[in-house]
């Protein structure tokens, strides 16, 4: 009952937040893009037009062609699909298993808590870029191991976050009361400790979800990752690098393509931030 | 109130309010209240009451979005607060009228030394530089009861008690004719409350300054002021010297608030005669009298009209159409137990 | 204070070994021989197994990290590059100044650029300026640095004219890769100084310092800057392992020979002991950097320096 009120209150909270509405405009837009990307898109994403090469924008190709010719526009719509898949799976991945080492380490404390902080900061030592590409590399290219790559450099965040949530709520009274009532450490680690670091987890997902995306087109523009044809944003404009000087547009919109993606997520995490922040003053 | 006195601080009329998204919130409606020179004034009232707002008020220290200061004058020795120039506001914060604040913890500047925190106060009013000021931010220690090897380390090495201290040090470093004190030992100990409030008391009565004690505890004005101004959603409801209105407390409210601490003599198992309700809301003051819908002793009209500040007995005003008398009895201890909710 | 920075400098020494170690076996256990690598693909069994014993690589994997280790610490050898056939010490050594100007720049940028702009929009909340640097602050933080590369090179090389897109050692030259690494590290600093000098300006501290009767422009600059400031520090510090990383992706844009360029060669080329080491290198300047931001914490903030 508790849960349900927050969530109204979240929710009435974050409409009035234009910004944040907008970001969720833009995001269902994505979303609606990646799945139907098959309908949506006037031709496929790996469809070759000779007749077309390098075509700036007009009528029949509205964001112009590449140097196979190949619809951008398509591809765009396509690409959202790809940069959606990345993000959610890599942030699922840092969330389960960073969520996971960071409530055991806050929960349990002691030599375990130290041994996995400790690892964690070993981690953080190693620029995430350079992580990214280490692993990369050892895996291999292609989507899976993208997802994996970029899944694995976020954990100590979100590790990191679970644990100061855990501590937070772990020596208040009623924690006491609930281990005095004979409730397991699992049950009280689900019914009582994973609700509290909701709110600043679900924060940091949709805020990390764009930093996800950022790497993941970061990645592939250095030619680690998504493999062509396969249309990827970042890789996009990697091959769009060779005709800066005469075809512009090409470097364009896969740019926008980014940028509002991530513009949209970060308004989005700013405004649950703000909505879900009992404290905010108004 | 009297023209013979020495007014030192004579506040008319004044309102403030806070504009913010949940509605207008009047914080302080139509105050009146004076201070002699040389005397303490307790300022009494419930959190919220408006208490804090009207002393920041004073220094013209309200953050202005989203507060606002609709009406009134504040006459400091006579001259308008309000319509002072900026440099003069400036001589008056510190110079004359010092603050103590309520949170002794966050109060100071956490990279500062505090003997440099005393030392700028008296660069900035007596015009004090370099060893001069230095003697002056010791000397001032020592007046606290702070030893002078401790001059130059920062608040977080002192305790709480001790930073009150400090923040008392800095207030008198420049011989302000007024002391504002917001609920100085709220934060502390009991034991230490003891220890403050007597090196309060032992300093304003030395050095002659005149005290506005911000309190909602009426065992310290008691020990510590000559009058009292109790006040109830952002007026004053009654005003008299200490005796007065301990012994004859003449609004619903006083006699509400008095009998809420319990004492010595309450009957063994006795439940705490609490005034029942909450304090009214501040975005939607009710009609006539604020304290009416919670007065055991209302009368129609007291919903009605709002009665206003009358003097019904010398030097003791309140605002009350049917202000107590011996006869009245205690209709709070009457109702049928309430207990707080 | 002469303890505390005592126990952060030998902290930093198991840090680095372990980095060392996680970079050496995740690299040790990639497929690929480096001895086939070496010799190429028609060289003999018999080769093979001759180049293997002579170079240690039959050894068990303890020794060989202890070998790399050793050598690594004591005559600053980090292997071999099979593929470039030379040191890769020799390598790391002739592209780090180039890098380490790159990134020093960048960050020097940002910091000049960034904290004065959030600290005026703090300021000055609600004014115009404020929207303007609001609304910069969220573009630089969402645009990829790649892009804003090619952007400005369309702009300024390409359709301008007047900077060069290529290369990094005329100051001209240095323009561009060093705008575009700043960017999104410009927009963080000025939203995090921002949201900083709101949150003290809001604190019971500054309203003493006015009650005391100071003018408003030293309770700003003397009273709430240095507080706000300190916690930027620790940002700043942060962010340059950010920076060292990203500039791989400016050395690709702008063709500038330096570590991340010869990292992103030896991946495509797999050449594991070049990617280690300047893996290595990089993790190490990042943690250095911290520790030295670390212990000037120590000393600007008396909270931590006094204990």
């Amino acid at each position: 009952m508790k849960n349900n009120s927050m969530l109204k209150y979240t929710l009435i909270r974050l409409r009035r937040n234009y910004l944040a509405l907008f970001g969720l405009f833009i995001l269902i837009l994505l979303v609606v893009c990646a799945i139907f990307a098959e309908q949506l898109a006037p031709y496929g994403y790996a469809q070759q037009d000779y007749m077309m090469i390098r075509k700036a924008p007009s009528a029949l190709h509205w964001f112009g062609t590449d140097e196979f010719g190949r619809d951008i526009l398509s591809r765009i719509i396509y690409g959202s699909r790809v940069s959606l898949q990345v993000g959610l799976i890599a942030v699922s991945i840092s969330l389960v298993v960073g969520g996971l080492i960071g409530a055991i380490s806050g929960y349990f404390g002691g030599k375990l808590d130290m041994l996995l902080m400790r690892l964690m900061d070993i981690q953080m030592a190693i620029p995430t870029i350079l992580m990214a590409i280490v692993i990369s590399s050892v895996l291999g290219p292609g989507l899976f191991n993208l997802m994996v790559a970029v899944g694995i450099t976020y954990i100590p965040k979100f590790a990191r976050l679970t644990r100061a949530s855990v501590l937070s709520i772990k020596d208040q009274e009623f924690i006491e009361a609930a281990r005095a009532m004979g409730a397991s450490h699992k049950r009280i680690i689900c019914l009582y400790i994973l609700p509290n670091c909701a709110a600043p987890l679900i924060v940091q997902s949709t805020l990390s979800v764009a930093n996800a995306i950022l790497f993941a087109a970061t990645l592939s523009f250095l030619g680690l990752g998504i493999q062509p044809p396969y249309p990827e944003w970042g890789g996009m404009l990697s091959s769009a690098r060779p005709y800066l000087r005469n075809n512009a547009y090409m470097s364009i919109f896969p740019g926008l393509a980014i940028m509002f993606t991530i513009l949209s997520l970060n308004f989005l995490g700013d405004g649950l931030r703000d909505a879900l922040d009992p404290k905010q003053k108004r | 109130m009297s023209e013979n006195k020495d007014i030192l601080l004579d506040i008319r009329d004044l309102s403030v309010q806070f504009n913010t998204d949940s509605g207008v919130v009047k914080a302080v409606n139509h105050l009146n209240m004076q201070l002699e020179r040389g005397k303490s004034l307790g300022f009494v009232g419930e959190t919220g009451a408006g208490k804090t707002t009207t002393a920041l008020s004073i220094l013209q220290l309200v953050q202005t979005p989203p507060g606002e200061i609709t009406g009134g004058e504040i006459l400091f020795n006579g001259q308008d607060v309000r319509k002072m120039t900026e440099a003069e506001k400036r001589r008056l914060r510190g110079g004359d009228v010092s603050m103590i604040f309520q949170d002794p913890m966050t109060s100071l500047n956490p990279i500062m030394t505090v003997e440099e925190q005393i030392t700028e106060m008296v660069q900035l009013h007596l015009n004090l530089k370099g060893e001069a000021a230095r003697q002056r931010a010791i000397e001032m220690l020592r007046l606290v009861g702070i030893r002078p090897e401790r001059a130059k380390d920062f608040p977080h090495q002192f305790s709480g008690g001790m930073r009150q201290r400090v923040v008392i040090a800095i207030a008198l470093a420049c011989r302000p004719q007024l002391i504002i004190a917001d609920e100085p030992t709220t934060a502390l100990d009991v034991t230490i409350q003891a220890q403050v409030l007597e090196l309060i008391k032992k300093l304003q009565q030395s050095e002659k300054t005149s005290m506005l004690l911000i309190t909602h505890d009426l065992g310290i004005v008691a020990e510590t002021c000559d009058t009292v101004a109790i006040m109830y959603a952002g007026h004053l409801v009654e005003y008299a010297d200490i005796t007065s209105l301990y012994t004859t407390p003449k609004h619903p409210y006083t006699q509400g608030l008095f009998n809420a601490v319990p004492t010595l003599e309450s009957p063994l198992g006795s439940r705490l005669a609490v005034i029942p309700g909450l304090p009214p809301d501040p975005t939607n003051l009710p009609k006539g009298c604020s304290f009416s819908p919670r007065c055991p002793y209302a009368q129609p009209i007291c919903h009605e009209k709002a009665c206003g500040m009358r003097e019904v007995a010398p030097g003791h005003f309140v605002d009350c159409h049917f202000p107590l008398t011996p006869e009245s009895g205690n209709k709070f201890l009457e109702r049928p137990g309430k207990e707080a909710e | 204070m002469l303890k505390y920075a005592l126990r952060r400098i030998l902290i930093l020494f198991p840090v680095v070994l372990s980095v060392m170690f996680i970079l050496y076996t995740i690299l040790y256990f990639t497929p690929g021989d480096p001895a086939r690598i070496a010799l190429g693909e028609e060289a003999t069994p018999e080769a093979i197994e001759a180049f293997r014993d002579e170079h240690g690589l039959n050894d068990p994997f303890f020794v060989q990290f202890g070998r790399y280790v050793y050598n690594a610490v004591t005559k600053f050898d980090l292997g071999y590059s099979y593929n470039m056939k030379s040191p890769v010490a020799q390598e790391l050594a002739i592209r780090i100044p180039t890098t380490m100007r790159l990134a020093f720049a960048a960050v020097l940028f940002s910091t000049l650029m960034g904290l004065p702009l959030g600290i005026i929009s703090a300021i000055k909340q609600y004014s115009l300026l404020d929207s303007v640097v609001t609304v910069f602050i969220l573009l630089g933080v969402s645009m990829p640095t790649f892009w804003t590369g090619l952007l400005l090179i369309l702009a300024f090389s390409v359709k301008l004219g007047w900077l060069p897109s290529m290369g990094f050692d005329s100051l001209a030259e240095m323009v561009l890769p060093v705008v575009t690494l700043s960017g999104s590290s410009t927009a963080l600093f000025a939203k995090m100084t921002r949201s900083s000098m709101l949150e003290v300006i809001k604190s019971d501290y500054i309203r003493t310092a006015r009650a005391k009767g100071q003018k408003e422009n030293i309770v700003i600059w003397r009273h709430a800057l240095p507080n706000a400031l300190i916690p930027i520090m620790t940002i700043i510090s942060m962010q340059f392992g950010a920076l060292l990383g990203g500039s791989i992706v400016t050395e690709a844009i702008f063709s500038i020979s330096g570590v991340g360029r010869l990292m992103l060669e030896a991946i495509n080329l797999r050449d594991y002991p070049i990617i280690q080491g300047g893996v290595l290198f990089i993790s190490v300047s990042y943690c250095v950097i911290n520790l030295a931001v670390d212990l000037l914490y120590g000393v600007v903030d008396p909270r931590i320096r006094v204990k």
